[in-house]
């Protein structure tokens, strides 16, 4: 296998565009990533474009990767769609890896498009929905902040966390997001005002859950030899990891399994070990995720993230920044757009260009992306390391 | 009744067709059994997940009763559903498996332990477009 660099990285800022067509967000990110790179569209050998949502919301499914890359030119070569859930975008992120750490090809484009809001929040909630099992949890009633909220509570018994632990998650985020010029949301808030906002499914509070958003990422991937040609601060992606569930129906649920797999898959790759992370993207689609997802990789031992919040560990500057771009929680989660607006976040902390958030000198930094439900178990998760 | 009326008869759709079926007004939950290793499955699983084998899995009644695992008030569903309401995960007995379900049958202010003995029903989970009725499972609490 080959060493495999991130040459450029673009992202367009998080937010809400109802009136702006995908395929512009698409190009904007697309475009700032081959500038980012200094390439030319006519030396990207292959492309893969996560997408989750959009085939329900406005029945755009099918081409959206070929739709996005007429813009900027890219056509001829081998496009693939990808559709993974939440880690739509990562497993888009993590085909261009395997293209060319194979040898098959030296250049490869990924990007993550996604337009959630749709005038209408239940059609919105329809498609998230989608993440789980249509014809069996969802077709009961069951949607993605019911999925979240039934392991919080199951977390809050075994490990004794309480709902303002869970809440200080959000105001660490929105803290972060006030920092990053990308964040759809720059509004700090408190405990208070996250246990006192609207209820969404019990414990959580609308703070607690990712809002819809819009946007897109975009990042360009080189061989070492074509890599050098590019540029002269490559972000080597050290590991990339992806595993699904085991959907065992007398299993856990305050764990999830497959992110110690992906954890541990992917820091055995790396040769390296959660004491060497400087920053960690994981996926906190609600608080309590970022709960059982640091904790599941092995980033945070087993139900000590409640002091962590507590000690304030994982703020910039902590033990371990987690989400110092505000994360879903405050930079937004456009869903196929995420797994690659994570891997943008990461590398610029590693060439030092993260502004008022860089995470001081780090070297490794870890993007986490998780996603769905089903079979009350999480049926994507895509875990890479990069290093510089 | 006018003709309109009589030609939109609605029709009752379960919203897992085959997921129970009714013996002397009782229901019960309908899924798989494994002959080698024991495992229940609801959904049916038609090949044992952990034997790996399709032989020996065959069609099974399954349980009415079982204990609260973990619940909670949704508060914002997708456009068919009409919250508030309470789901839950409940531990099947005597399988130990896990099914999801709307939970029926108590006051949402009401808090309920893990643990709590829980009782199959079958009732109207909500209308589709068509005004037809939707029914399924669902689990009360036996207070």
């Amino acid at each position: 296998m080959r060493d495999v660099a991130v040459i450029g990285v673009g992202m367009t800022n998080f937010g809400k565009y109802l009136d702006t067509p995908i395929k512009e967000l698409g190009r904007v990110a697309t475009w700032d990533a081959i500038k980012d790179a200094d390439i030319s569209p006519k030396d990207i050998q292959i492309a893969y474009v996560g997408n989750a949502c959009l085939g329900v919301i406005t029945g755009q499914a099918m081409v959206l990767g070929q739709i996005i890359l007429k813009e900027v030119g890219i056509r001829g070569i081998p496009i693939t769609n990808v559709e993974n859930a939440c880690a739509s975008g990562s497993s888009a992120f993590r085909e261009a890896w395997m293209a060319v750490a194979s040898g098959m090809y030296d250049v490869a484009l990924a990007v993550g498009a996604e337009k959630l809001y749709a005038g209408d929040t239940r059609l919105s909630t329809r498609a998230l929905a989608g993440g789980s099992e249509i014809e069996y949890e969802a077709n009961l009633g069951l949607t993605m902040p019911g999925h979240w909220a039934l392991r919080a509570k199951r977390f809050m018994e075994k490990y004794g966390t309480t709902r303002e632990q869970f809440a200080k998650v959000s105001v660490k985020n929105h803290k972060n997001g006030c920092l990053n010029p990308r964040s759809q949301y720059k509004k700090e808030c408190t405990v208070e005002e996250v246990l006192n906002s609207r209820m969404i499914a019990d414990p959580l509070t609308i703070l607690s859950c990712n809002p819809l958003g819009d946007g897109a990422a975009a990042a360009v991937l080189a061989s070492k030899e074509v890599a050098a040609k590019y540029t002269t601060k490559p972000v080597w992606v050290a590991a990339s990891a992806l595993s699904s569930g085991s959907y065992d129906l007398d299993r856990e649920i305050s764990r999830n399994q497959l992110e110690e797999v992906a954890g541990k898959q992917a820091f055995e790759m790396a040769g390296l070990g959660p004491e060497d992370l400087d920053l960690a993207e994981v996926h906190d689609c609600f608080t309590i995720a970022e709960f059982m997802r640091v904790e599941g990789l092995g980033l945070v031992p087993e139900g000590e993230y409640g002091k962590w919040m507590d000690e304030g560990w994982s703020e910039i500057g902590g033990k371990l920044a987690v989400n110092p771009s505000g994360g879903l929680l405050a930079k937004g989660h456009p869903v196929g757009a995420t797994g690659v607006a994570q891997v943008a976040e990461v590398v610029w902390h590693l060439r030092g260009e993260a502004g008022e958030r860089q995470v001081p000198g780090a070297k490794v930094g870890l993007a986490h992306c998780s996603g769905g439900g089903v079979a009350s178990d999480t049926p994507a998760c895509c875990v890479h390391i990069f290093k510089n | 009744m006018t003709q309109q009326s009589i030609s939109n008869e609605k029709k009752i759709i379960e919203a897992i067709p085959g997921a129970f079926e009714m013996e002397n007004g009782q229901p019960y939950l309908v899924g798989t059994k494994c002959a080698k290793c024991g495992a229940a499955f609801f959904p049916p699983r038609y090949i044992c997940t952990y034997c790996l084998t399709d032989e020996g899995v065959q069609k099974a009644r399954l349980g009415n009763t079982g204990t609260l695992y973990s619940y909670t008030v949704i508060n914002v569903a997708s456009k068919e559903f009409n919250p508030p309401y309470a789901f839950g995960f409940v531990i099947l007995e005597p399988e130990k498996i896990r099914i999801p379900s709307v939970l029926t049958g108590f006051d949402l202010a009401q808090e309920l332990k893990s643990g709590t003995k829980m009782q199959m029903v079958i009732e109207k989970l909500r209308n589709d477009e068509y005004g037809n009725e939707i029914v399924s499972y669902k689990f009360r609490p036996v207070l």
